[in-house]
Order: structure tokens, then C-alpha cells, then sequence
């Protein structure tokens, strides 16, 4: 579907749930719950914490009313929301439990050796800080633009790029040093 | 990031969709109904027209400020008006004569109306 289109269908969507359509919310899960879970996994680093994550975010939609009405781009707001109850989630965590769980972070495929190299990719994704996590799966799974993910974790357009660059230079040593 | 290419994060797990819409629909059920009130608070017409309405009115008071001012050629202050009395205290201006003047046109027509 295109942008236009999937706006359109969102923009339908919330005003149907503003109506009272409990319907709709099945819709919005459809369209979104995918992004926001891997949204959410990226920066909590942990399943359980982003199902919680998830949770509440959808929860709080669904109660907004009226105000679901003010929203033009339900994808980025929804961005927002996840992107706030998951950092605060993970600055609520004990001193020590930081560390994202690798093997919540990629999805296991049957061939052995791939799954080799997933499991090295996924322990490299889980040593970036969580900033920089988030910015690598908004960017390279979720397909925003860099002033996109800006807007959704409340940063600079370059802010944002920079935490990219960031994670994929510090990727990119680890792999090569992998490989020696 | 090629090396990342060949994976995808997992996809969020079907057995939440029950759970988080269960609890989703109660929350929905829960928030007040939407009222008229609301439906033109968010309206786009209703923003778009007010934002034209807002706009037209500056646009008229840029035009006011821009055109020639009005003002007056003359001032007759008249000895029974007592708020003209109390204007008489400031210096320079005396009861009963033409006070202000800024041509001589007005200066006559303000001279013959005495």
C-alpha cells in the first residue's frame, strides 16, 4: 500500500475509534503492532519488556478519545509513544540489568550456518547502547528517514544520523575483527 | 548495513494480539464518547476557516496601518464643553480658540465657523 494510502487507512481507523469502533483496533494492530514490537525489543533489549512495552502503548491509544482525532501520523506518534514507556522502562531497571538479551533480537532461521551468523550479528546488536539500537531498526527494518526517527525519539535530524553511523562503524569493526 | 540484511528482528508474537486487544477494547469502552463540541475542535474545515478568518484580519489591519491617516485639520474646543475645561489647564491650549491647526485652509474654515 502506499504512504498516502496507509495514511488514509490510519486516518480512517482513529476516527473510527474516536467513534466508539473497537474494531478499528484491530486494524491499527495489523498495520503497526510488527514496527512497534521490533521498536520496542530494540530498545528495551528484552521480549518480555517489550510486549510490556507494547502493551501499555496500546492501551493508552485506545484511550484517548477525542485526541485520537489531533493525530495526523498515527506511525510516528505511535513511535513516540512506544519510544517514551521504553526508555522508561529501561531506566526504571536495576543498575546491571541493562544488558539486551541477543537472542530476543533477531529471529532464528532453520539453516545452521545462518543461524550462526544470526546469533553473532544479534550478540553485536546487543553491546550498542539502546539509542543506537533503536536508531539501526527504525532505520534499516521500520524504513524511516533519519529526520523521521529525529522526530520519534525527540532528537536532531543529525542527531540521529550520527547515532546510525555510529552503531553500523562500530558493527562493521567487530564483524571485520570477527573475520580475521 | 548489509551484514544485517540477511536477518529481521522477530516479529511481535501472536499470542499478545488477544491479550493487549482484550485490554485495548476496555479502555476504549471506557473513554468518554466523542461530542459535537470535539468533532469541531478537530475539524480541518473548521481550523483551515478559522486560520483563513485570522489571517484575513491581519492582512486588513497591515492595509489600515499602510493607507494615509485620518487626521484632524482642526480642533475647536468650545468654552461650555467642561472636559474641554479641564483640557484648558494644559499649556498652550486656551478655551474658546482655534487650538489646533495644520494648514491654513483649515485655519479659515475653523476661523469663519467662529
Amino acid at each position: 500500500m502506499s504512504e498516502a494510502g496507509s495514511r488514509e487507512r490510519d486516518q480512517a481507523s482513529l476516527r473510527r475509534l474516536a467513534e466508539g469502533d473497537v474494531g478499528a483496533l484491530d486494524t491499527i494492530w495489523q498495520d503497526h503492532a510488527d514496527r512497534a514490537f521490533r521498536h520496542a525489543l530494540f530498545v528495551t533489549g528484552r521480549r518480555e519488556d517489550a510486549e510490556d512495552v507494547v502493551q501499555s502503548v496500546f492501551v493508552r491509544l485506545a484511550g484517548l478519545g477525542a485526541d485520537l482525532l489531533g493525530v495526523r501520523d498515527l506511525g510516528a506518534y505511535l513511535g513516540a509513544m512506544i519510544h517514551r514507556e521504553a526508555v522508561g522502562l529501561s531506566r526504571r531497571r536495576k543498575a546491571g540489568e541493562d544488558r539486551a538479551d541477543p537472542d530476543a533480537l533477531l529471529v532464528v532461521l532453520p539453516d545452521p550456518e545462518a543461524d550462526a551468523d544470526r546469533r553473532r550479528a544479534a550478540a553485536l546488536l546487543a553491546t550498542l547502547p539502546s539509542e543506537q539500537r533503536e536508531a539501526v531498526v527504525l532505520h534499516l527494518w521500520s524504513g524511516m528517514t533519519f529526520r523521521e526517527i529525529g522526530r520519534v525519539t525527540g532528537v536532531s535530524t543529525f542527531t540521529a544520523a550520527s547515532r546510525y553511523r555510529l552503531a553500523t562503524r562500530h558493527l562493521r569493526r567487530a564483524i571485520e575483527g570477527g573475520r580475521r | 548495513m548489509r551484514d544485517l540484511d540477511r536477518f529481521e528482528p522477530p516479529r511481535v508474537p501472536e499470542s499478545l494480539r488477544a491479550t493487549v486487544l482484550a485490554r485495548a477494547r476496555a479502555a476504549a469502552s471506557s473513554s468518554p464518547a466523542l461530542t459535537r463540541a470535539d468533532r469541531i475542535f478537530y475539524s480541518r474545515r473548521w481550523r483551515l476557516g478559522w486560520a483563513a478568518a485570522v489571517a484575513a484580519l491581519a492582512l486588513v489591519e497591515v492595509l489600515a496601518a499602510r493607507g494615509p491617516r485620518w487626521t484632524p485639520s482642526a480642533v475647536v474646543v468650545r468654552e461650555s464643553d467642561t472636559a474641554a475645561e479641564a483640557l484648558g489647564l494644559a499649556p498652550g491650549i486656551r478655551v474658546g480658540e482655534v487650538v489646533v491647526t495644520g494648514d491654513d485652509s483649515a485655519r479659515a474654515l475653523t476661523e469663519d465657523a467662529l
